[in-house]
C-alpha cells in the first residue's frame, strides 16, 4: 500500500471516528445485516426473493401512513413511532401476501404483485395528501415547519439516508440501532435453536408437515421476520434496495460451499461485509444514500463468488475429465 | 358393509388395535368433485398392504386422508387409535414416501443431514435428536444401503439412490406406519426388481406397517400381502399368487376395478358384492 494509500484510510477512519451518527448507522446496519444474512439462507433457498421485493414496497405505505399521521398527531412524530407504524404495515403485508397466497384462490407472486402496487400507490397518494395539508396548515398558521422535525423525502424512502438513523441516544445506541442489534440477536438465536427443523422446512415443506412439524407457524413467523427485517433496513438502504440484504448473501454464500451451515455463516459475514464496506464507501465519497453504495458492494462480492463458483466447477469438471481419461 | 368372520376378528376390527382403522370414508375436492367414496380400510399392525388403482382413481388423496393433511369429508379414520392429525404431530407414528419429493436436489445437505431431517418432528421445534435416534438412523443408512454415502451433498446422488435417501428419511423416526406413494414410478424393470429387495430389506429390519400405493401391478405384486384396488372406492380380493396373467390383463382391460389379496374381514367391498362383474377373486377357496 502506498503511504497515500494509507493516509487515505486514516484520514477515512479520522472521519468516521468524528461523527457519531455514523457509528449508530454503522450499528444498526450491522444488526440488520445479521439478520438479513440469516434470513437470506432460507428466502434464496425457499424462493421467496419476490416476497421480500413485495413487503419492502409496503414499506412505502407504510411511511405514507405514519408521515399522515405524524401530520395530524404529535405523537407520531417521533421516529421510534413512525418506525412502529412502518413496522406494523410491514408485518400486516407480509401476512395478507401469506394469507392470500396460502388460501389457495391466487398464487403467491400475483398475491405479492397485488399488494406491492397497492401499497406503493397508497404511500404515494398519503404522501401528495400530506404534503397538501403540510402547507394548509402552515400556510393557516395552525403549524410551524419546525415542529414537524426532520422528514424523509420521496428520495430518501426510496433509497436511504445514512442521517435517517440518527436520534437519541439511549446506552451509547439510539433506538435505531438497538432496534437492529435486537433483531438480528433473536433471529440468530431462532436460528441456533431450531436450525435443523428450519433447514427441513426450507428443504422440503410439504414432508416437513407430515412428519410433524408446525409449518404453517414456520412460514408465518418468517414472513413477520421479514417484515421486520425489512422495516429495520429500509432507513439505510431504502424501500426499492432493502431487499438486495435478503437476496445477495445468500446467493453469495451459495458458490462457496455444499453446506448449509457453513453457506448460513457466509451469508452473514458477507451481509456484514457489504453494509460496512458500504457505509465507508460512502463515508469516503461522501454521499448521503447509503442503500445504492451497500447494493454495489454487495453486488461486487455476488460477481466474485458467481466467478469463483464457476470457476470451481469448471476445474472439477476438467479433472474429472483427465481423470477418466487417463483410466481409458 | 363389513362382517366379521369370526369374534377374534371382531376383536381385532376394533379402531384400538388396527394400524390404519378408515370407516365409512368420503372425500369432496373444494370444487365439489367427489374423489373417494365410502372407503373402509383395516390394516393391522405390521401388514403390508398394497393399493393400486388407475390414474386419477384417488390415490395420493387416500394417502393424504390418512396422513391428516386433508380432512375427510365424511367418516372416521385413526391410525392407533389416534386420529390422523394428533398421529401426524407426533412424528413417530406415521411417516411417507411422496411421489415427487418437491425438492431441490442442488440443495446444500449431506445424505446424513436429510435423512436426520426424519427426526425433527418427533422433538419439536426446538428439539434435539436423542442418542438412540441417532444410533438408529445409522441403521437405517446402513440397511439402505447408504452409509457409504453419508457425507456426500444430495446432489451428487443418482436417482434411485436418491429416493433410498428419502425412504430413510422416513424410516428415521421408527414410524409405526410407512405410506409410499408409487415408489416405483419412472422405474425400470431392473430398477422395480431392486426396490423389491427394498421392500423385504425393510420388513426384516424395521417394524413397520407399510402400505405402497401404485398405478402399477407388477410393484405390488412380490412381497405384498394384501392388496386392495381404489377407484374411487376400495375393493378386497384374494392372495396374491392367485393372480394370472389373463387376471391382469383383465384388470387392465376393465379400469382396474379390481384386484387381489386380503382377508375377508378386511374386504370394505368385495367384488362381486360390488357389481357382479369383477369376481375372480371368489373362486378360489
Amino acid at each position: 500500500m502506498t503511504a497515500a494509500g494509507a493516509l487515505g484510510f486514516i484520514s477515512l477512519w479520522q472521519r468516521f471516528l468524528q461523527f457519531e451518527f455514523y457509528h449508530q448507522a454503522l450499528a444498526a446496519g450491522l444488526g440488520v445485516a445479521l439478520a438479513c444474512g440469516l434470513l437470506s439462507v432460507l428466502v434464496v433457498y425457499k424462493r421467496m426473493a419476490f416476497v421480500g421485493e413485495g413487503i419492502s414496497h409496503a414499506a412505502f405505505g407504510g411511511a405514507g401512513v405514519a408521515l399522515l399521521l405524524g401530520l395530524f398527531l404529535p405523537a407520531f412524530r417521533s421516529p421510534l413511532t413512525r418506525d412502529l407504524v412502518i413496522t406494523l404495515f410491514c408485518v400486516a403485508t407480509a401476512l395478507l401476501i401469506g394469507y392470500l397466497s396460502r388460501s389457495g384462490r391466487l398464487h403467491e407472486d400475483s398475491a405479492i404483485g397485488i399488494c406491492l402496487v397497492a401499497a406503493m400507490a397508497l404511500g404515494v397518494v398519503l404522501l401528495n395528501v400530506r404534503a397538501y395539508w403540510l402547507e394548509r396548515l402552515i400556510g393557516t398558521g395552525r403549524l410551524v415547519r419546525a415542529d414537524i422535525g426532520y422528514t424523509p423525502s420521496f428520495h430518501d424512502l426510496l433509497f436511504g439516508n445514512i442521517l435517517a438513523v440518527a436520534g437519541g441516544r439511549f446506552l451509547c445506541f439510539n433506538a435505531q440501532a438497538w432496534a437492529g442489534i435486537l433483531l438480528g440477536l433473536v433471529i440468530l438465536v431462532l436460528f441456533a435453536l431450531a436450525f435443523r427443523q428450519l433447514v427441513f422446512f426450507a428443504f422440503d415443506e410439504e414432508s416437513a408437515a407430515v412428519f410433524g412439524l408446525p409449518t404453517a407457524l414456520y412460514y408465518y413467523g418468517l414472513l413477520v421476520a421479514l417484515g421486520v427485517a425489512i422495516a429495520l433496513a429500509m432507513r439505510l438502504l431504502g424501500v426499492i434496495l432493502c431487499t438486495a440484504l435478503l437476496i445477495l448473501p445468500g446467493a453469495s454464500a451459495s458458490f462457496w460451499s455444499r453446506r448449509i451451515v457453513c453457506i448460513s455463516i457466509l451469508s452473514v459475514v458477507i451481509a456484514m461485509g457489504g453494509v460496512t464496506a458500504g457505509l465507508f464507501a460512502a463515508i469516503a465519497l461522501e454521499i448521503l444514500s447509503t442503500g445504492p453504495v451497500i447494493v454495489l458492494m454487495l453486488f461486487c462480492i455476488f460477481l466474485v463468488s458467481y466467478i469463483a463458483g464457476r470457476l470451481r466447477r469448471w476445474r472439477a469438471q476438467t479433472a474429472g475429465k483427465a481423470m477418466s481419461s487417463a483410466r481409458a | 358393509m363389513t362382517i366379521p368372520a369370526t369374534a377374534s376378528d371382531a376383536c381385532q376390527l376394533s379402531a384400538e388395535n388396527l394400524a390404519i382403522y378408515l370407516d365409512g370414508v368420503s372425500y369432496r375436492y373444494p370444487d365439489g368433485t367427489l374423489a373417494l367414496e365410502d372407503i373402509t380400510l383395516r390394516v393391522e399392525p405390521g401388514a403390508t398392504l398394497a393399493i393400486v388403482g388407475p390414474n386419477g382413481a384417488g390415490k395420493t388423496t387416500l394417502l393424504k386422508i390418512i396422513l391428516g393433511v386433508l380432512p375427510a369429508t365424511r367418516g372416521v379414520v385413526r391410525l392407533f387409535a389416534m386420529p390422523p392429525a394428533e398421529a401426524r404431530r407426533r412424528g413417530d407414528v406415521v411417516t411417507w414416501v411422496p411421489q415427487r419429493p418437491a425438492v431441490r436436489w442442488d440443495f446444500p445437505v449431506s445424505v446424513r443431514q436429510v435423512v436426520h431431517m426424519g427426526l425433527t418432528g418427533k422433538g419439536g421445534t426446538f428439539g434435539r435428536p436423542a442418542a438412540g435416534d441417532l444410533a438408529h438412523v445409522e441403521r437405517v443408512m446402513k440397511v439402505l444401503g447408504l452409509a457409504e454415502l453419508a457425507e456426500r451433498p444430495i446432489g451428487d446422488l443418482s436417482g434411485g439412490q436418491q429416493q433410498r435417501v428419502i425412504i430413510a428419511r422416513a424410516l428415521a423416526p421408527r414410524p409405526r406406519i410407512l405410506l409410499l406413494d408409487e415408489p416405483t414410478v419412472g422405474v425400470d424393470h431392473a430398477g422395480r426388481q431392486a426396490f423389491h429387495d427394498l421392500v423385504r430389506a425393510i420388513k426384516e429390519e424395521f417394524d413397520v406397517t407399510l402400505v405402497i400405493v401404485s398405478h402399477d401391478l407388477e410393484t405390488v405384486l412380490t412381497g405384498v400381502q394384501r392388496v386392495a384396488c381404489l377407484d374411487r372406492t376400495l375393493h378386497f380380493h384374494d392372495a396374491p399368487e392367485h393372480l394370472t396373467d389373463a387376471v391382469v390383463a383383465r384388470l387392465f382391460h376393465c379400469s382396474i376395478h379390481a384386484l387381489l389379496g386380503g382377508h375377508p374381514s378386511q374386504a370394505s367391498r368385495r367384488h362381486g358384492d360390488h357389481d357382479g362383474i369383477h369376481n375372480h377373486g371368489e373362486q378360489h377357496p
